[in-house]
């Protein structure tokens, strides 16, 4: 190597319980260049960049920054050797000011320790120029910016402390196309000037535009550090899944004559931009997608809790034309939520209340009375088909595993007349053995004849259960796919926005 | 409703409420635009406003302190018992603003360093400084007799009320303090997202302590001018001011409709209230109306503080 990294990390490793988050890795970045991080989620990004950060101490392995190695790597130390972090939560404050954010704890004042306002503001103007943002007052509070907007102040104020290295983690998530264009044009620049740029993102089209290495990490170890424009994007790929075969047998392609029971069409709203799909009964349907693709958002309108600005949903042929999640509900709709310990679970009652808690009514006797003894072996009765591991049906949630308490969420809509469950990232938190049986209970659920839709940001789950998947990038269906006929390696450049002429 | 009347509403409704009595009542009520009736409101206005600028110190830092419903009563005979022992003037003041001081210092130490809730804790502290209260004074008012006087505060210069002018005072320091320094931006920055200042390099803990010492020192300065006022440190003081001074806090977030605490709606909150307690006992209201006008504005503050909320509250999947 001619030149000599800005940065470099040497066989760094960080263990927590129970996972290896991080096995000898090597990292590096030379003045200049932009060097793109790719993995998947758990692969050991964020886990690099918090060490990266001084948030995290690494067990073993070194940092060395100019040829020296440093001992302790604190927060501050990453301050003094001129690094700065852009995180895809910007960290900046909506109620000041653009250019109080921009030089927010370095503001310019007198001897009497008064801001110099003037100085301030026009500081700012001409840190902003410096992003090719002309058009902003900077008196403006930030709420005011778009998000793009705030991404170029939250640049524009990292830029401002002239660092030698910026570190941006997802930094496109919440821009449009020309939006990214314009952060392009930025990084490119400040590249020109000698910059180094570690550049963190799951869009494959990204990395090749803007880098020129790329290191993959996966499982915490790190694959491969490459030349970015020499490496083929399949390879890029299948390096960062790895080989991967198919352990479970996929759910049964759904025959043509099913009826349909939810058709949603042209939804349109902020992240949605336009989707529509069917589901059948007795159908499996993945929808997958990175976070931030507009999977959440999406499933919102379909329960009702958002209204969307534009579309229409259909439950079994009727037309629902109210937001109201009761409604939905009413209508069959079962929905199982992505944090389940928040809004899925009363988390300190125990699994009885949990498991009846949306068919109390037909526990109740005279309208007021509810009969605990029936609620109870409903309860055993839930616990027994599920095979929920629980010592007594007493037990409070808490204390039951991540599966475990996934399958309670289940057992109270299983409690209902739903005929329509929609599970967003069922197996967050949950191990393999969990895992399988939830795969197995979502089967069972199409047998019985319920139109399923597994929600997930894992294409390798979705991929091995599913028997139809629909690709979600920045809001869009790109790609319907029957799993039967595609790799994992398809999958998988669809969801990182790759396109395909059919 | 629509974006632009809920902004609107929200900027201006209770400055609104503010203008609308103060007309009706210069048309109504006879004797309420005088020099001399403006000039009482000041004066009655202006412990509560000092004690409120305090408090906001906390809650610009994004924190709460109750305590002074506990400390100020305890400074208060501290400060009458060393009075009465002839200690100057000048020095008896000092200490209470000293012990005031550290009681902010302590009451930060709780939040920051054991990382207690601000409410609770100070709370907590309320009921200790309380009991050392009972303990000093027996649990018996305290009166200051002749050996002070308290026409140096509560006197006039020509037409000018000196509790007035001290009000201005303290105004403009914490006004310039809070708003057009680098430590006002850090307590904003501190406030709204913690993680945020971390990231621009705020000393988050250094800048609450500085936040709760300081409102610990106009926590001391409120006592000295409550001896003044009542001529003695009250029994009931302690509760008598807590109520009062927190929605003084609150209604001061929302009279600019910055949204946010600030120093000027402090000011203008201590006023709103002072002005319908002097104009209702002009008016022979009965004495009952006055904490239902108190209720009434606190709610309309808290709503208007609120439409601007939800539309960034969302129910989260």
């Amino acid at each position: 190597m001619v030149e000599t990294p800005i940065l470099q990390m040497k066989k760094i490793s960080k263990r927590f319980p129970g996972v290896q988050a991080l096995a000898e890795v090597d990292f590096d970045v030379l003045p200049g260049e932009v060097h793109a991080l790719v993995g998947q989620n758990g692969a050991g990004k964020s886990t690099l960049l918090k060490i990266l950060a001084g948030i995290y101490k690494a067990d073993s392995g070194e940092i060395i920054v100019d040829g020296q190695k440093a001992t302790n790597w604190t927060p501050r130390d990453v301050l003094n050797h001129g690094v700065s972090f852009i995180y895809q939560e910007l960290n900046l404050v909506p109620d000041l000011s653009v250019a109080q954010n921009i030089y927010l704890g370095r503001e310019p004042y007198n001897s009497l320790g008064i801001i110099r306002w003037d100085e301030l503001n026009r500081r700012a103007q001409s840190a902003l120029e410096r992003v090719n943002e002309n058009g902003i007052d900077v008196r403006l509070p930030l709420n005011c910016l778009s998000v793009a907007q705030q991404q170029m102040v939250a640049i524009a104020r990292a830029l401002d402390q002239n660092p030698r290295l910026l570190v941006l983690d997802e930094p496109t998530s919440r821009l449009s196309r020309e939006e990214i264009e314009g952060l392009f044009r930025v990084l490119n620049q400040m590249a020109e000037r000698g910059i180094a740029i570690i550049y963190v993102s799951h869009r494959l089209e990204e990395v090749y535009r803007i880098s020129q290495r790329v290191t993959v990490l996966r499982d915490g170890q790190r694959i491969g550090t490459h030349i970015t424009k020499e490496l083929p994007p399949n390879e890029l790929i299948t390096e960062i899944i790895g080989e991967r075969v198919r352990k479970i047998t996929p759910a049964q392609p759904v025959s043509a004559e099913a009826p349909v029971c939810l058709e949603v069409e042209n939804l349109i709203g902020p992240k949605v931009h336009g989707v529509s799909f069917s589901l059948r009964r007795g159908e499996l349907l993945g929808i997958v997608g990175a976070v931030g693709a507009g999977k959440t958002e999406l499933l919102r309108y379909i329960f009702g809790i958002d209204r969307p600005i534009f579309g229409k949903i259909i439950v079994n042929g009727e037309f629902v034309n109210v937001s109201s999640t009761p409604v939905m509900i009413s209508k069959g709709l079962a929905l199982c939520p992505e944090d389940r310990k928040a809004q899925g679970l009363l988390l300190d009652s125990p699994l009885t209340i949990n498991i009846s808690l949306t068919a109390l009514r037909s526990f109740v006797w005279g309208g007021w009375w509810i009969k605990r003894r029936q609620e109870k072996l409903h309860a055993e009765n839930m616990v027994q088909s599920l095979r929920i591991s629980t010592p007594t049906v007493e037990q409070l949630a808490r204390y039951l595993s991540g599966g475990n308490q996934q399958k309670v969420v289940l057992a109270k809509w299983l409690s209902t007349n739903a005929n329509l469950f929609i599970f967003d990232e069922p197996t967050v938190g949950v191990d393999v053995l969990g895992r399988v049986e939830i795969y197995d209970l979502l089967k069972q659920l199409t047998e019985k004849g319920a139109g399923v839709i597994l929600a997930t940001s894992d294409p390798e789950e979705a991929w091995q259960i599913c028997s139809r998947l629909l690709v979600l990038y920045e809001g869009r269906i790109i790609a319907e796919l029957n799993t039967q006929q595609v790799s994992l390696d398809d999958v998988m450049f669809y969801v990182m926005g790759g396109k395909k002429s059919a | 409703m629509p974006e632009r009347s809920k902004l609107l509403l929200q900027r201006y409704a209770i400055l609104s409420v503010f203008a609308g009595l103060f007309i009706i009542f210069s048309l109504t009520v006879t004797s309420f635009a005088t020099t001399e009736n403006l000039s009482n409101i000041i004066v009655q206005s202006s412990l509560l406003a000092v004690l409120a600028l305090g408090l906001n110190l906390v809650i610009m830092a994004g924190e709460i302190d109750i305590s002074f419903s506990g400390s100020v009563p305890l400074l208060a005979s501290i400060f009458v018992m060393m009075i009465q022992e002839n200690w100057p003037f000048l020095f008896a003041l000092a200490f209470v603003l000293f012990i005031g001081a550290t009681i902010g210092l302590f009451n930060a130490l709780l939040v920051t360093s054991l990382k207690l809730n601000s409410f609770v804790s100070t709370v907590g502290v309320m009921f200790l400084l309380s009991g050392f209260w009972y303990a000093y004074t027996g649990g018996t008012s305290i009166w200051i007799g002749e050996t002070f006087n308290r026409e140096l505060i509560y006197g006039y210069i020509g037409p000018l009320p000196i509790i007035g002018l001290i009000l201005i005072v303290i105004f403009l320091l914490l006004y310039v303090i809070t708003e057009h320094t680098r430590f006002g931006m850090a307590m904003r920055a501190v406030r709204t997202d913690q993680e945020a200042a971390r990231a621009a390099g705020i000393n988050v803990e250094k800048t609450k302590i500085l936040a709760f010492i300081g409102a610990g020192l106009v926590f001391g300065l409120s006592s000295v001018l409550s001896v003044a006022r009542l001529s003695g440190a009250m029994a009931t003081a302690g509760a008598d001011i807590m109520l009062p001074t927190m929605t003084i806090a609150f209604v001061g977030q929302t009279v600019l409709g910055m949204g946010r605490p600030n120093t000027l709606g402090i000011i203008l909150g201590a006023l709103l209230l002072g002005m319908i307690n002097n104009t209702f006992v002009l008016m022979n209201l009965p004495f009952w109306s006055v904490p239902m006008a108190y209720g009434i504005i606190l709610m309309i503050s808290i709503a208007l503080a609120n439409i601007g909320q939800t539309d960034i509250k969302q129910i989260r999947l």
